[in-house]
């Protein structure tokens, strides 16, 4: 990682502050921009309503504002939350790896989580046309859940190969998550071909999106998220005496093997369980934690909240853009961080990295 | 060799220790102790597994057989966590490749006595991480980049480390190679003083002779994997000895003034 010169760093508790309060407005923003259009007092007075519970409120609603709650309380919010919770996870997991790894290239995905969970969801995707499904599992979303199933699994092989007597190495767990990566992406190609008219259906899946998010995930998410993101973050001063190297970290009594052990099992099961419900969206895991980095200074005691809050922030405004710009068409939300991230990101790298 | 420290406590014991990699041997069967309030030297030719004695001490090398105690106790009875409260480490050279300010790496010290079941933890503003600082005069460079120090400076900065953690055991790996004959002075001067005041036990690799013969109190001299003469530093600095070590000619002369050898090749 090139060094940052005499940077002047942000305040972080500022920093955050003023994150949280752009992600309130985009949040908000959010909801109120859509196909439907909806004055901004009717989706106001849902949100207010949902966060202050006047439920009385309800049945004085006329026609127009029955729609609006409708509209805002079942579809855009839990979609806009998933989007929080996924940007969220996937910007602290990235600043996880970044550190385990002491890779400024590495991104949530570096371990070949998402090629698992893109394998497991083209097989759900794929299945009904060659099986017929058991009666209890008609019906019920699994993409998802297939999704999850097939992260875990890639996940377990990558730790299986890398593994050498509980001891894991950073070069081990990036080699042996590129060759499992590129084995299940041979398959996922392999199922393209026999795919047929499911053909369309795999790819926007693998490009990743939010559309038919619904309450219950965002319930299941939450939970999940956050226990994770705590666990993270109580490490959070591990990472930075392990950025100074194996042997001084051991020397300061940090127990390498075992923590790296932990955050590298975390962080990638809440990569996974993010890529299972909205695809594979590239960038935000990347660029996240390099912005903060630049921002705040390398301490991941700050670095992980603010990358939580700067990645959900983003996921938002990227997905609310991707439902929105090309009218009824949706484009996957996964183009739109890619198209954006990727010259914004040049931008501060040309400005920061090369003074 | 009757001196008045082997009357001291023992602080640090190694028996039969052979330390190396896999099935290489790199010392073997080692028998040394160290004392709080000496100052020990370890001298040898390049590759003789000084580097690597250092760390089987603090365990980042497991040792091959023999046994070790600190204070009494096994040391791979010891924590990860109470050794580094116990035992710290100076190390030759680091790349630190993140822009740490000069006043977290201090903090880190602190580390083995803040951690607890919820992770490292590190306290920036605490007394001692000042004290560190103070001690080692660095305490105007404590905002600024550690990847913007010079190579003298950020050896003061991890020394400054090294004593936030409290250890009563000192290693040090060749802490002064790379610097200029001013900064190594210094470095080891501030050693020597926490060695008398406070009673610490040291134990340096040394590459430089004369640096040895000024700062240590007592000496082991490693060749061909074992510990082929040790003792104070008056009684091992002598032409035979040397000359077997390095298998050069050597004058030892003392220099009026300071009280201790020096060694001057002849070539």
């Amino acid at each position: 990682m090139k060094d940052l010169s005499q940077q002047r760093r942000i305040p972080a508790l500022f920093y955050c502050l003023m994150l949280m309060l752009l992600l309130f407005m985009t949040v908000v923003g959010a909801a109120t921009v859509g196909a439907a259009r909806l004055p901004l007092a009717s989706v106001w007075q849902v949100i207010v309503d949902l966060f202050w519970g006047s439920t009385d409120a309800v049945e004085t609603l006329d026609s127009v504002g029955a729609a609006a709650r409708m509209i805002v309380l079942e579809v855009r919010l839990p979609r806009i939350f998933t989007a929080l919770l996924v940007g969220a996870a996937l910007g602290v997991a990235g600043a996880v790896f970044q550190g385990l790894l002491l890779n400024p290239l590495a991104d949530p995905f570096t371990i070949g989580v998402s090629a698992g969970a893109a394998f497991g969801a083209t097989i759900a995707i794929l299945l009904p046309t060659f099986l017929v499904l058991p009666v209890f599992l008609s019906g019920v979303a699994i993409v998802p859940w297939f999704a999850f199933v097939g992260a875990l699994l890639s996940l377990a092989l990558v730790y299986f190969i890398a593994n050498n007597r509980g001891r894991v190495m950073p070069e081990s767990m990036i080699l042996a998550g590129v060759i499992v990566a590129s084995f299940l992406s041979a398959l996922i190609s392999f199922c393209k071909t026999i795919a047929g008219e499911k053909l369309v259906s795999v790819v926007f899946w693998i490009m990743g999106g939010f559309s038919g998010a619904l309450w219950s995930q965002v319930l299941l998410l939450l939970p999940y998220c956050v226990i994770c993101m705590l666990i993270l973050q109580a490490h959070a001063g591990d990472l930075n005496i392990m950025a100074m190297g194996d042997t001084t970290a051991l020397q300061l009594g940090v127990e390498v093997h075992k923590i790296r052990r932990r955050l590298l099992l975390v962080a990638a099961l809440m990569t996974a369980v993010a890529v299972s419900v909205s695809g594979v969206i590239g960038f935000v895991g990347l660029v996240v934690p390099h912005i903060n980095r630049i921002l705040l200074g390398p301490d991941h005691r700050r670095l992980l909240p603010a990358s939580g809050l700067l990645g959900g922030l983003v996921l938002v405004a990227a997905d609310t853009l991707a439902r929105t710009v090309a009218g009824a068409t949706e484009i996957p939300v996964g183009v739109v961080t890619a198209l954006l991230g990727a010259p914004f990101f040049c931008v501060i790298f040309k400005k920061k990295f090369h003074q | 060799m009757a001196s008045s420290h082997e009357n001291w406590d023992v602080l640090f014991e190694a028996n039969n220790l052979s330390c190396g990699y896999g099935t290489q041997v790199v010392l073997n069967k080692l028998n040394f102790k160290l004392w709080p309030g000496f100052f020990c030297g370890v001298l040898g030719p390049n590759g003789c597994g000084k580097s690597t004695l250092i760390n089987t001490i603090c365990r980042v090398n497991e040792p091959l057989s023999g046994s070790m105690k600190f204070a009494g106790r096994e040391l791979s009875m010891l924590s990860r966590q109470e050794l580094a409260t116990n035992i710290a480490v100076v190390p030759q050279e680091t790349h630190i490749a993140f822009p740490f300010k000069v006043r977290e790496v201090v903090a880190m010290g602190r580390n083995p006595h803040l951690t607890s079941f919820f992770g490292a933890g590190y306290d920036l503003k605490n007394e001692k991480v000042n004290r560190a600082l103070a001690a080692t005069g660095i305490a105007h460079l404590s905002e600024r980049d550690i990847t913007h120090l010079s190579g003298g400076e950020r050896q003061l900065v991890l020394l400054a480390r090294a004593l936030a953690q409290e250890p009563k055991l000192l290693l040090l790996d060749e802490p002064t190679s790379n610097l200029d004959i001013s900064h190594a002075v210094k470095i080891l001067s501030l050693v020597s003083a926490g060695v008398a005041q406070e009673k610490l036990a040291a134990l340096a690799v040394f590459h430089d002779l004369n640096l040895a013969c000024l700062f240590a109190d007592y000496l082991f001299l490693v060749k061909d994997g074992t510990i082929r003469y040790q003792g104070e530093t008056r009684e091992v600095i002598t032409e035979k000895i040397l000359t077997d070590l390095y298998e050069l000619p050597v004058k030892v002369y003392s220099p009026p003034g300071i009280g201790r050898p020096q060694v001057s090749v002849l070539v």
